[in-house]
């Protein structure tokens, strides 16, 4: 990484020498991941890790000193990676492939045919999933919660925030069958509160409101809290759930939230199409409740260009400024909508 | 559709693999011939992978003969070849229902029998998944037992096997590879690849080391009253090489020219291996290895 992707160089001193420019400092969720990953990998014997090619850019280098025998670097091999991970399951150890989420496309096949056909303990750790900035629309992660929740026996999780990585990859590894979590490339972000623990299948409720509700998936969560701070004071009682889990979702909570609100906005930094927000639609529609007060927010049906990622979620709606807007606008046809019904 | 009594003579006395071993060549003759009538009494009833398991039926053999695929492993690549497997792992009584709403599959299936451990539809794969096995095995405290790739020529170029070779080369696996050069890849193969497969078997080098293999072959006893093949699993020097010299040298020298014939073009090469010296990655049809592949393991 150091030549591949070189840090920002400063002149300093007398003499001007040059160095690399020091960065704030603070942890991404890339660094949240590789010290669960080195956790498990101390506490389990059955836990091995591959990465293509990515064992930098993972942060996996001090599995690699410490885990020799335990860590698979097999290059640019996206596709044999997650197969042979399967052949590692399947002989009893427990695989973690640890992958930036665009890469993981490139393994299609063998996450059906290998993975989940066969319903192997395969743990998919998915870096880099949601805009992951300057690289652009080639290094964009956001087709993973579409194209891992088609498949029958996978598990699909994201982490709300900081807190939720280490249980998550934790349950993954106990989990009897394919599991898969994603996260973003962004400093890491906390929501202060006594978090639930982590349990297959379960949403987090951080907070029941009156006039709706944030159900999201991921990474957007402590972006939704601060919403709904603001919306607070704006008069709106909107609520915020950490819905954890894609696959299998929480339908207990969720679709109460459907059934008992005026609004419900799904939020992930993935695509709509297919996503977090679909699976929500499917759920109420198999369940015969109504889905008109449903707004799903993500990325759009387009490819998105490059820029930093904080511009480009701007861009997208997917700020709190965003967030809030879609909120105004929603309650706006909402109040719309039952003056009509009034009116007839 | 009755079964002729005399037709599955001895495949209906085979009800696990280890129930080859109690057979001598002559029978395991017979019991080669008593495959293909079944295969082709059943697969002439419905549309079913045909040639690819009539191709196979000494190679099943040899394998089942040489390895212990309770403990060591098999992948067959694309599993649409597993007929022969599965006639001499206990299906034999089923077989009729291949492919069939509530029958065996087609396919391996794990569910069907611990002797399949992958449902592989899909071409490429078995080499990726069998150096998974081996590299999970050995972590496991299990490094005794073998791993086996059977890969086709038609699935030979797919990326995903180059993918698999690299990290095999590299990390130094004991791992077997077996390619069936058997020419086709649902349609006639195509590609540079096959060309140098075929460019291969064309040179003098190949041709006089397949004269050379079959005049050895010739001298070795064939034997009725041979020992079990293996005896032990930790006798590693008495384990045959591989199936590029037909596996068991008795089994080989009984059948070479049959499976060459049933095969069309012959079966290609093994890499042998011995814990000596692991197999850095695997074999091709290339005359070095189909010739070093005849010796016993411990000459390599």
């Amino acid at each position: 990484v150091t030549f591949h992707t070189p840090p920002v160089f400063e002149k300093v001193g007398p003499d001007r020498t040059i160095v690399a420019l020091k960065r704030g400092g603070s942890k991404a969720y890339t660094d949240a991941a590789c010290a669960a990953i080195y956790e498990q990998m101390k506490a389990n014997p059955k836990v091995t890790v591959m990465t293509a090619a990515m064992c930098q850019g993972n942060k996996l280098e001090k599995v690699r000193t410490d885990f020799p025998e335990r860590f698979f670097d097999v290059g640019i091999c996206e596709a044999h990676a997650v197969a042979f991970a399967a052949g590692q399951a399947k002989a009893g150890l427990r695989p973690i492939v640890d992958i930036y989420s665009t890469f993981l496309q490139r393994s299609f096949d063998q996450l059906f045919q290998e993975v989940a056909l066969q319903n192997l303990p395969v743990t998919f750790c998915l870096d880099r999933a949601g805009l992951t900035g300057p690289d652009g629309p080639t290094h964009h992660g956001v087709f993973d919660i579409t194209y891992l929740r088609l498949f029958p026996n996978f598990v699909v999780m994201a982490p709300g925030d900081e807190q939720d990585v280490a249980p998550m990859l934790q349950l993954a590894l106990a989990h009897d069958g394919p599991a898969a979590l994603r996260y973003p490339k962004t400093n890491l972000e906390k929501v202060e509160r006594g978090p639930q623990p982590v349990e297959l299948g379960q949403a987090e409720v951080y907070e029941w409101g009156t006039d709706g509700a944030f159900v999201v998936f991921g990474s957007l969560f402590p972006t939704a809290v601060k919403a709904a701070e603001r919306l607070r004071k704006e008069g709106l009682d909107v609520g915020v759930i950490n819905a954890r889990f894609a696959k299998p979702l929480d339908r207990g909570t969720i679709l109460r939230a459907v059934e008992e609100l005026p609004l419900v906005l799904t939020v992930e930094e993935g695509t709509l199409e297919g996503g977090f927000g679909s699976a929500v639609l499917e759920a109420a529609n198999a369940a015969g409740l109504d889905t008109r007060h449903i707004v799903r927010l993500g990325i759009p049906d387009r490819f998105i260009e490059h820029g930093e990622r904080g511009e480009l979620l701007a861009d997208l709606g997917l700020d709190v400024e965003g967030l809030c807007g879609a909120v105004r606008k929603a309650v706006g046809a909402g109040a719309e909508r039952a003056l009509l019904a009034r009116d007839e | 559709m009755e079964r002729i009594g005399a037709m599955s003579e001895l495949l209906s006395r085979v009800a696990a693999p280890a129930d080859l071993k109690t057979l001598n060549d002559q029978e395991l003759l017979q019991l080669a011939q008593e495959m293909r009538d079944e295969l082709v009494r059943v697969l002439t009833t419905r549309p079913a992978h045909f040639a690819s398991n009539l191709g196979v039926v000494e190679l099943c053999l040899a394998l089942h003969l040489t390895f212990d695929f309770s403990k060591d492993r098999l992948i067959w690549d694309t599993g649409h070849q597993i007929y022969p497997h599965k006639l001499v792992t206990g299906r034999f009584k089923g077989f009729e229902t291949i492919r069939t709403k509530g029958g065996l599959m087609g396919y391996p299936n794990p569910h069907e029998s611990p002797f399949d451990l992958f449902m592989t539809g899909h071409a490429g794969c078995s080499i990726s998944c069998a150096l998974g096995l081996k590299s999970g095995d050995d972590l496991l405290g299990r490094g005794e037992n073998y791993s086996v790739a059977v890969v086709g020529d038609g699935a030979l170029p797919s990326g995903i096997v180059f993918e698999a070779l690299n990290n095999a080369g590299h990390l130094g696996k004991n791992l077997l590879v077996i390619l069936n050069d058997n020419k086709m890849s649902i349609c006639p193969r195509v590609g540079a690849l096959a060309q140098c497969l075929d460019r291969a078997r064309l040179t003098n080098f190949y041709q006089g080391s397949k004269r050379k293999l079959r005049k050895i072959l010739e001298k070795v006893p064939s034997s009725a009253s041979a020992p079990t093949r293996r005896s032990t699993r930790s006798a590693t020097p008495s384990r045959p090489c591989s199936p590029g010299g037909c596996c068991s040298r008795r089994w080989a020298s009984s059948t070479s020219g049959r499976w060459t014939a049933t095969t069309s073009r012959g079966c290609a090469a093994g890499c042998a291996r011995s814990k000596a010296r692991p197999v850095r990655s695997c074999c091709t049809s290339s005359p070095r290895r189909a010739t070093a592949s005849s010796k016993p393991a411990t000459t390599r």
